[in-house]
């Protein structure tokens, strides 16, 4: 082996080593996020369902409608960076990752620009709510205010006694930031951004493919088969369900029951109650999270022919209610932005979807 | 590294660092002369093998052994890479940057041994093939040259040479497929 090659495999070998280390959050990041708004105050949640009943009224947003529709069409389809990751809207903004310069980007809603950049000194995802922006990397959670665009708080994720939070996501749960990873999760405070309380997982021999709250519980899906439920605020075991979808690798919980994805681009929505599967559909070769937005689910899916679509599922049935074929490849999260859905892409490109 | 049984499919699909080694160690040679052949420039060839092994770190979760073989997996990125450079006019260092990777200055050794690498690639193409076979493939996919140029100086028809270049690709290939 000559000295550039010997060069090259002792980089790719610290790059592969790093990537190892990432473990839990890369995970969670190769699961692209889509997300709507986070439960914001009172007001603010207010003004958003007075917005809805207008729009609906006058028939202009239809995204967790009930009734047959037309697949939503892509007005706008533009480049932004090389590499994007999570969007995420909130403070009047919309927020994305530039993973290829680990920035947070603030896009102005309106004409989809750049008009600020954070640096946040490591791979990391974005999520706005409570007031803030956050950004979470590998080890630390960051503050960031809206009003100056510059970092108010970092704090370092680690539950009581110093273990070390391998963090999976960082969600908004009624108006409360919580970061959730492997070992548990941490209940931020919104002002400050310090750690207010923590609740830990029973910790097991082997990782858990993926963990993720929702209202008062915490999720582990397990890598021999099983979805536990435990109460957030106290991490008591509360339920356990087997996992009847060979090879699931992620699970959005819904009032409905939970719904798994595999890495083959099945889709499966389980029984709440037994684990039983009430329906299963294969879109394609891969397929993203859902987006829940009533009893509506949006799914990004790729086929083998390289094609990619956004699916709208009936929640209830499984039933494709509409598919829209996108002109990028490849989704790196999504986000709802007024009557919009954007799609970020990890070749760095923002598409625009609109009924 | 100890020798492995390992498939390049599964080395690919396995999450550790070590597995991705032993993967580019089955292909680093096989990829540096694929690009020295096409850019005949060995810094460039360089590059464009950082950038391919980089981005294939980064995207392997998206390989998926039932679609195909890692080794063609790996040499889909590097046309694309390839291609990309072609129309810069250089190699991009994305996933490189992304990755944390510093660009490589090279040593004549390295550059030596780089360009014996792309000839060598050409020589084994052309190894095992018939005469006229190994004449009209040299002339069509190392010079580039169309097939009414080689018909006229072989004093022989158009659609002989496309034969000639099509069955001794085959052959090429074939012996491609058993050695991996």
């Amino acid at each position: 082996m000559s000295n550039f090659e010997t060069q090259l495999r002792l980089q790719l070998r610290e790059a592969a080593q790093r990537e190892e280390r990432r473990g839990a959050f890369a995970r969670r990041a190769a699961h692209a996020r889509l997300s709507f708004p986070a439960a914001p105050m009172v007001a603010a949640a207010t003004l958003a369902v007075a917005l809805l009943v207008a729009i609906v009224v006058v028939g202009g947003l239809r995204w967790g409608g009930d009734e047959p529709v037309t697949a939503p069409r892509v007005v706008a389809d533009v480049a932004l960076a090389d590499n994007l990751g999570a969007i995420s809207s909130g403070s009047g903004a919309v927020w994305t990752v530039d993973t290829a310069t680990n920035q947070i980007l603030r896009l102005d809603p309106r004409t989809r620009r750049v008009q600020a950049r954070v640096g946040i000194g490591g791979p990391g995802t974005v999520m706005a709510g409570a007031g803030a922006v956050w950004a979470l990397t590998a080890r630390r959670l960051l503050r960031i205010d809206p009003a100056t665009n510059r970092i108010t708080a970092r704090t370092t994720l680690r539950l009581p006694g110093g273990t070390p939070l391998s963090p999976f996501d960082v969600q908004i749960l009624g108006g409360v930031p919580w970061v959730v990873g492997l070992e548990g999760a941490l209940r931020i405070n919104a002002r400050d951004g310090r750690i207010e309380a923590a609740t830990r997982l029973p910790q097991s021999e082997t990782e858990p493919f993926f963990v993720v709250a929702n209202d008062d519980s915490l999720w582990v899906l397990t890598r021999d088969e099983r979805l536990e439920r435990y109460a957030l605020a106290t991490g008591r075991p509360e339920a356990e369900l087997p996992v009847r979808l060979p090879g699931a690798t992620a699970v959005r919980p819904t009032p409905d029951g939970p719904v798994f994805i595999t890495r083959e681009g099945e889709i499966a929505r389980a029984d709440a109650g037994d684990g039983r599967l009430a329906w299963r559909r294969k879109l394609g070769t891969s397929v993203s999270l859902p987006l829940l937005r009533g009893s509506t689910l949006w799914v990004h899916a790729s086929d083998a022919r390289g094609r990619d679509r956004l699916v709208e599922l009936d929640l209830a049935s499984g039933e494709v209610r509409s598919s829209a074929t996108l002109p990028q490849f490849g989704i790196a999260g999504g986000a709802l932005v007024g009557r919009q859905l954007w799609i970020t892409t990890p070749g760095g490109r923002l598409m625009v979807l609109q009924r | 590294m100890q020798p492995t049984s390992r498939t390049d499919e599964d080395l690919l699909s396995a999450r550790d660092a070590a597995s991705f080694e032993l993967f580019y160690v089955h292909h680093v040679d096989a990829l540096l002369g694929f690009f020295a052949r096409r850019t005949n420039d060995p810094e460039l060839a360089a590059d464009l093998t950082s950038e391919t092994f980089a981005a294939a770190l980064a995207g392997r979760h998206r390989y998926k052994p039932y679609a195909g073989a890692a080794s063609a997996w790996l040499f889909g990125i590097a046309a694309r890479k390839l291609a990309d450079a072609q129309r810069r006019g250089y190699a991009e260092r994305r996933m490189c940057r992304r990755l944390g990777m510093e660009r490589i200055e090279l040593t004549d050794a390295d550059i030596a041994r780089i360009q014996s690498l792309g000839e060598r690639s050409v020589d084994s193409l052309l190894e095992g093939l018939a005469g006229p076979q190994r004449e009209a493939v040299k002339a069509h996919v190392i010079e580039e040259r169309a097939y009414g140029d080689i018909a006229r100086e072989l004093q022989t028809s158009e659609a002989v040479v496309r034969k000639r270049v099509s069955r001794g690709l085959a052959t090429a290939r074939g012996r491609m497929g058993r050695r991996r």
